[in-house]
């Protein structure tokens, strides 16, 4: 015991010596640990992560073929950007999707709370929440071409109850291929939207409903006032998650189900990313357009993360 | 753990060495990327050793694949230290592209690759290819001659022709003649075809089967009606930009198509239909005609019958001055810039093209040969000999539309799919891609 005591104690001439040691070495002993075994992650995050936008900085100033050495052209990729119908229409296309943002955040949450509340939703219908969680977009993508189809099972089902005249190629109508669209990613997020709220309120302390039950709330003033609240951070969480999924996610989905078509109305800034780089060989405005997207999102996130904080304050 | 935003936020300092930090890593970029783009790439190299050959078709094919064997077994035999490798690759355009790109842009990869005509893979990747033009025999480059278009380019060559494809309709003789139409009768012009069609939708068959989700049937059609319309001058004029896109001759191409595809002479939903899912509406006798590629045209005669199968040409083109048949170069061999066997890989790509091998082809997969010199008359396809006939007649092979570049091809396509959806008229539609042909230059 002594002995213990005696070894944790810095003996006077090693306490002399430590305290001689220069501040800027002390820092570097204290810290070199964390960084030795943080290194190799941030080396993995700086070559697969930091450096392919850097890249893409440098070659969205570029006319580049991906081949050859790339000819240095200014800002023509972005002023290219700024008159091209097809960008402008991906942009618009994935505005619209921003537009239903709202939706996207309050209805896993409706669905969360449902379950929690236990007043709807067996356990077959939460498995069929989350079984989209499971399936690849490519797949849910392929899987939704042929239930679209003129001749595929929904329009089957309206011919069945007398609808036969609503049937159409709803993934080749120019104004049914986006409603279709928003509606086939939206099923496709739900389950993991609503997984995410469910966490949320399994960490919901229970003394706060019994509270809440003692002081007369009814269940819907229990769901505003205490379940909401509670919610607000993983709303936070999740909306800024979809958001950026908007900009950068929807390409498996769209590929596979319309390939941006017709024409290029269900085409998404991604898509088009895509189809710059890989279809049309034109990497460096491709590069601008990955570039600006990244550019946009970040302003939006900003925007979306003040709004948040201006509602925290108010 | 953060319990507010405001906590979140990263102080000035912070955010500022953060700034600085990205502004260096962005100065340093295009020297990084400079030091990736080396020039370094493969010269005649060695006359021995293994030969990599990316091939697309072998994992599929099984008809291909022998024919394909039986080659690298004649060329291994007559070179002697060589040996081929044949690495089997996704089938699917997109996905090859992408490691065409990954492999050319690394500086690795393949000696020899099988690449799509024209824009569709050479010309797309033609910085990334060698010029075989001095490394193979002039006698096989003078045999493919009328199919060079596909891979030349700026006085190089940059790979040969194996074979040629083109745009035809095939029909059911059966169908035909329970609708009362004359199996027999050659089809020679538009009014014919449309005719034909309206005839076997009224005796209740679908006219003409086609999936056209990709929009690639929109392509096919331009092929398959500009030769009726315009010249083999016309349609260089469009490729060179000398002829606009709104010209009348291009409206009356896309008018005509898009009237069948009103009147109902293509499968119902042929719009939300892939291109891969439509062949069995003819196939199990649903469809009297189908629209499709001449190298298909072995396998369609084995499912309704070869005796039962017959072929319909582009509508005018015996009529076309000066004559000039709509067939494209099927796929071309050619060899990777960066190949240390750049030779032996040039010598290979010849033995690919030449007479022998496209007498294989012809007989054992029924792929067209580009090569003249090659022996196209037995067969126990009559198809097959017919389409033969027809292209020995003409001396130019070449489908308008194959001179386009990518992005141009990829705007008509989806620009014509808002013209048959009714979002767009013809003219409003050719206007868009005349926009994107005016900004490709």
């Amino acid at each position: 015991m002594v002995s213990t005591h005696m070894s944790l104690q810095r003996p006077a001439a090693e306490e002399a010596a430590h305290s001689r040691r220069p501040a800027s070495r002390r820092r570097w002993v204290r810290w070199a640990p964390a960084v030795l075994f943080l290194a190799p992650a941030v080396a993995i995050l700086a070559v697969f992560r930091v450096l392919p936008f850097v890249y893409a900085g440098y070659y969205s100033l570029t006319e580049w073929d991906g081949i050859e050495p790339p000819t240095f052209v200014g800002v023509d990729n972005y002023a290219r950007l700024l008159s091209d119908p097809v960008a402008l229409e991906a942009i618009k296309n994935t505005g619209l999707l921003v537009l239903t943002l709202p939706l996207w955040i309050f209805l896993p949450m409706a669905i969360a709370i449902l379950v929690h509340e236990g007043m709807w939703l067996g356990r077959a219908i939460r498995l069929a929440l989350v079984i989209p969680i499971l399936l690849s977009p490519a797949i849910i993508g392929l899987y939704f071409s042929l239930v679209l189809r003129l001749d595929g099972p929904v329009n089957e089902l309206l011919g069945a109850i007398g609808l036969g005249g609503l049937a159409t190629e709803w993934l080749a109508e120019p104004h049914t291929v986006m409603p279709a669209f928003l509606t086939i990613a939206l099923w496709g997020a739900l389950g993991l939207g609503t997984l995410f709220y469910g966490a949320g309120l399994a960490s919901l302390d229970d003394e706060l409903y019994e509270a809440a039950a003692i002081d007369g709330a009814s269940t819907l003033q229990r769901v505003r006032h205490v379940t909401i609240p509670h919610l607000r951070p993983v709303a936070v969480f999740w909306s800024l998650f979809v958001l950026i999924s908007f900009f950068t996610a929807m390409f498996p989905l769209l590929f596979t189900l319309t390939s941006g078509g017709p024409g290029h109305r269900s085409t998404t800034i991604d898509l088009y990313i895509y189809q710059a780089a890989f279809e049309n060989f034109d990497f460096g405005y491709s590069a601008a357009l990955g570039t600006s997207v990244l550019l946009l999102v970040a302003v939006l996130a900003v925007i979306q993360l003040r709004l948040i904080a201006r509602g925290d304050e108010a | 753990m953060i319990h507010s935003i405001a906590e979140a936020r990263p102080d000035r300092r912070r955010f500022l060495r953060l700034l600085g930090g990205g502004a260096a890593v962005m100065a340093a970029g295009p020297v990084l990327a400079a030091c990736g783009a080396d020039e370094t790439s493969g010269g005649g190299g060695e006359m021995t050793g293994e030969l990599e050959v990316w091939d697309f078709l072998r994992a599929a094919w099984p008809e291909w694949k022998q024919v394909q064997t039986r080659a690298d077994e004649r060329f291994q035999g007559a070179h002697e230290g060589a040996t081929v490798k044949r690495v089997e690759q996704p089938s699917d355009t997109a996905t090859y592209n992408q490691l065409l790109q990954s492999a050319i842009t690394s500086r690795s990869g393949p000696d020899v690759l099988l690449m799509q005509p024209y824009t569709a893979g050479v010309f797309s990747f033609q910085s990334g290819l060698a010029d075989i033009t001095d490394a193979v025999d002039p006698a096989i480059v003078e045999a493919v001659e009328p199919s060079l278009a596909s891979a030349q380019a700026d006085g190089k060559l940059y790979g040969l022709p194996t074979g040629l494809q083109a745009n035809v309709i095939f029909y059911n003789k059966e169908i035909f003649a329970a609708a009362g139409l004359d199996p027999d009768a050659a089809i020679t012009t538009y009014d014919q075809l449309v005719g034909a069609g309206q005839q076997l939708k009224s005796a209740g068959y679908t006219p003409i089967a086609g999936g056209n989700k990709e929009g690639e049937i929109n392509g096919w059609m331009n092929s398959f009606l500009f030769p009726g319309l315009g010249t083999y001058e016309d349609s260089l004029k469009l490729a060179s930009g000398e002829m606009e896109f709104t010209d009348d001759l291009m409206v009356e191409v896309v008018e005509r198509y898009v009237a069948m595809v009103s009147q109902g002479l293509f499968t119902e939903g042929m719009q939300s239909m892939p291109l891969s899912d439509y062949e069995p509406q003819f196939r199990n006798g649903e469809a009297g005609m189908i629209l499709s590629l001449a190298t298909n045209g072995i396998n369609l005669s084995g499912a309704v019958g070869n005796d039962n199968l017959g072929v319909i040409q582009a509508p005018g083109i015996a009529s076309a001055t000066p004559h000039y048949y709509p067939a494209g170069t099927a796929l071309v061999w050619c060899v990777s810039r960066f190949s240390e066997r750049a030779d032996l890989a040039a010598e290979f790509v010849a033995s690919l093209a030449d007479a022998d091998t496209s007498q294989d082809l012809y007989t054992t997969v029924g792929w067209l040969p580009a090569n003249t010199t090659a022996e196209t008359g037995d067969t126990d396809y009559p198809v097959l000999a017919e389409m033969a006939d027809a292209y020995s007649t003409y001396e130019i092979h070449e489908a308008p539309g194959t001179q386009w570049r990518a992005d141009l091809a990829n705007a008509y396509k989806s620009q014509l799919q808002l013209v048959i959806a009714g979002s767009a008229s013809a003219v409003e539609a050719l206007a868009e891609v005349q926009r994107v042909a005016d900004q490709s230059r």
